[in-house]
């Protein structure tokens, strides 16, 4: 057996931590490092101390075991760490795993580790490890270097020449060529690369680049069936359901999105941006409830680190107060309770910004909303602070939307509405608010053309009565024209229309406004109770239309 | 907290991943006492075999179990990923050193330097794990593996120069669990395991599988598998 690959390796200067919850397993690592030649060797029992030791220590190696009892796991650590640039860029993190967690360990997550080691394992084998992921550094050094100078087209070159000199990195040079290429905006180039790889073989890390690629080209059809059979592969890929969630705000169907999110969710709960990012599609969607469950984990996870902020407490509670809307029986008095916890323990962290004590008393007028007391509500809405109401802009985009759901709560629809079209124009708008923005909108658009509709069709149905039925042609028309999904109003239409065509009118505008009509409701279930009268008015329809002079 | 129905797989994989917590320590100090107190008589060094050679079957058992578990259960998934053999197989065998030495048993690995391919490597590792155990304790005192590209295939071949397979072990291996025998202290699980892991490696139309049999260039058995 060949005794060691390379000539010395300096294991002495190097700096090593190993992370596990399982303390003989430390001092097993410990004594198996320290006979390997390392010196430098800090051992954490969980993921918080590991995170401490990051921040004071540059470390060149990190072995972490996967499965830590409760908390964080150690991919959660590995992407946490990543994030907020707590290790250096070229740190090599070592997972180590048993076979209880593989199918989730596996190229699944968010970032990926450098290496695995599985358990039960020896020294040599564990030695072995380092010195090929060292290795692998070296080899690799120059590409990355360009890259870390953002040299990109020079990391690109350097790529297809190591790939093609050293067979066993080729995949890797292929893969970091291809993202590089995306970086860039050469898009049809990374398309090449991932559609070479996946004409010898379909992998998973190829398809996901693939749909990634799409979603930049916004061929979002084609990202989805590329996703879709990432998931037929892998059905617990987290990046596969976050690239789909993306996909379907681009196609503005939050339902989608929400369902998207919620198993990426559930797959790695501790990202604070994702549940952030699905609470605000489940409030777009107005499922508060879930909303409140999203917003609540995203809080916990960044409490005590820097993506705790006070934005995050007037979320939940904004989500817990509004899951109480509508009449009484929703009324719960614990979650009032939580809600003034809440702001409470706000106040506590934070010191209090311009717009603090607006948000606090824009969730106020809700809970009073809640509560049916609609004048305490006004009273306190009236004495808002005018500075700021007087120009929105200086608000924050989480004040805003507090706003605008409270002008929406009072009924105030056209005062929310100004400021949600204001908020469009906002460039650091992210996606996601772009269609809760839009969402609120137009709930309030459909209202107010239902509304319209509404008087149509009373003026119009008079004008019926009244036997002038052409002119009870035009206004149902336009009632149309406003709600064209509504059944009701297709069926007056075409009413009035058999009825101006059984006068002897048959014009091939009414017959073909009639086919319209109908073809909008129809078919109809058996068991609907417009059932009769459409089928009615078809019949009727059809008969006079056969007559028509257009029809052969 | 809410109290949740208890599920079977999940039990079973947190008392798998103790076991193999505990078994991996177990192997561990072993390897460290006997490097520090070297077995002096035959008896003590085939002691020290049976320590060894059982702690890893405990292992392997415990691994093939829960997979098995998953196999029927739909939750095992194949993650197809590059391997590179020589690295791959040079690990498998140093993970076995302690014993190969123990019983001084001569092993070659046949691979060509820059050999990479597709498959799930903590599954395949399984698999030889499996195999070089039994091999391990079969063989008389050498051990080859060989690994071949074969048209679209590669193949793994693991042989010795021991007695070779038994004849009901050649001929059907897929089958074996339909007709475990206890009796002869094989039970086939190994080898209906590593049958099931090569037939989950696809690639396009062509599936994985395995070969058992005494055509071995040592004179014992010879096991192959076959992955797209």
């Amino acid at each position: 057996m060949p005794e060691n690959l390379k000539p010395r390796i300096d294991y002495a200067s190097k700096y090593v931590l190993v992370v596990d919850d399982f303390s003989q397993h430390l001092s097993f690592m410990s004594k198996a490092l320290k006979s390997i030649g390392f010196t430098k060797i800090a051992l954490a029992q969980n993921p918080r101390e590991a995170t401490a030791l990051c921040e004071e220590t540059s470390f060149d190696l990190i072995f972490c075991d996967y499965n830590m009892g409760e908390g964080k796991n150690g991919q959660q650590l590995l992407h946490e760490l990543r994030y907020f640039k707590t290790v250096r860029h070229d740190c090599i993190f070592i997972m180590i795993t048993a076979e209880t967690s593989r199918e989730v360990v596996l190229g699944a997550l968010e970032s990926e580790p450098e290496g695995y080691i599985a358990k039960p394992f020896n020294q040599a084998v564990l030695r072995r490890k380092i010195d090929r992921l060292l290795d692998k550094q070296m080899c690799l050094n120059d590409i990355n270097l360009a890259i870390e100078q953002h040299n990109y087209e020079e990391a690109i070159d350097l790529c297809l020449y190591v790939g093609e000199k050293q067979p066993r990195h080729h995949s890797w040079c292929q893969k970091t060529s291809a993202e590089l290429h995306l970086k860039l905006g050469q898009y049809q180039q990374a398309k090449r690369v991932y559609k070479s790889v996946l004409s010898k073989r379909i992998l998973d890390w190829a398809l996901l680049g693939l749909a990634r690629t799409h979603i930049y080209l916004k061929e979002y059809s084609e990202a989805i069936s590329e996703l879709q059979q990432v998931l037929v592969l892998n059905n617990n890929c987290v990046p596969a359901y976050d690239l789909l969630a993306e996909c379907y705000q681009y196609l503005e169907d939050t339902e989608t999105v929400q369902e998207h999110l919620t198993h990426a969710a559930k797959l790695s709960p501790f990202s604070v941006d994702r549940q952030n990012t699905l609470g605000e599609v489940c409030s777009t969607n107005g499922d508060h409830e879930s909303a409140a469950k999203a917003f609540r984990q995203a809080l916990k996870s960044s409490k005590f680190s820097i993506q705790e902020e006070p934005d995050r407490y007037f979320k939940l509670a904004g989500a817990i107060t509004d899951s109480m809307i509508g009449d009484l029986s929703r009324y719960d008095a614990t979650k009032v309770m939580e809600v003034h916890k809440l702001v409470a323990e706000m106040d506590d962290r934070f010191s209090p910004e311009k717009e603090t004590g607006t948000r606090k008393d824009l969730i106020n007028v809700r809970l009073y909303l809640n509560q049916q007391k609609p004048n305490l509500a006004l009273e306190l809405m009236e004495n808002l602070d005018p500075e700021l109401l007087a120009d929105p802009e200086i608000l924050s985009t989480g004040a805003l939307f507090e706003y605008a759901q409270t002008l929406l709560s009072l009924g105030e629809q056209e005062k929310a509405n100004k400021i949600l079209l204001a908020m469009l124009d906002r460039d650091d708008l992210t996606l996601p608010q772009r269609n809760h923005s839009k969402r609120l909108i137009s709930v309030f658009e459909a209202e107010e053309l239902a509304g319209r509709a509404r008087e149509l069709n009373e003026d119009a149905a008079k004008f019926y009565e009244q036997e002038n039925l052409e002119e009870s042609i035009k206004l149902f028309s336009e009632a149309v024209r406003l709600s064209p999904r509504s059944v009701v109003l297709n069926l007056n239409l075409t009413q009035a229309l058999v009825r101006v065509m059984e006068d002897g009118r048959v014009t091939a505008a009414y017959s073909k406004k009639g086919k319209a009509c109908l073809d909008s409701i129809g078919p109809i279930d058996e068991t609907s109770r417009h059932f009769a009268r459409y089928s009615n008015l078809l019949q009727r329809f059809k008969e006079l239309d056969s007559s028509s002079p257009q029809a052969n | 907290m809410e109290k949740q129905p208890l599920d079977f797989s999940l039990a079973f994989g947190s008392a798998v991943h103790d076991v193999k917590n505990s078994v991996g320590l177990l192997l561990h100090s072993l390897d460290e006492f006997l490097k520090a107190n070297p077995p002096k008589t035959d008896e003590d060094n085939q002691r020290a075999v049976v320590l060894n050679y059982e702690a890893s079957r405990i292992n392997n058992d415990m691994m093939q179990l829960l997979s098995i578990y998953r196999l029927q259960n739909q939750r095992l998934f194949v993650s197809v990923e590059e391997c590179h053999l020589l690295e791959f197989l040079e690990d498998e065998m140093l993970a076995h050193d302690t014993l190969l030495k123990m019983k001084k048993i001569k092993v070659t690995v046949d691979c060509a330097e820059d050999l990479v391919w597709y498959f799930d490597s903590m599954l395949i590792k399984n698999v030889l794990t499996n195999v070089i155990v039994n091999t391990i304790r079969y063989t008389n005192d050498e051990i080859r593996i060989a690994v071949e590209k074969i048209a679209d295939f590669i193949r793994i071949t693991v042989e010795d120069n021991g007695k070779g397979f038994p004849k009901e072990l050649r001929s059907d291996p897929g089958g074996y669990l339909t007709r475990i025998n206890f009796n002869t202290g094989s039970t086939g699980l190994g080898l209906y395991f590593s049958a099931r892991v090569a037939e989950l490696h696809r690639n396009g139309d062509r599936e994985g599988y395995i070969q058992v049999d005494n055509d071995s260039s040592l004179g014992g058995g010879a096991f192959r598998i076959f992955l797209p």
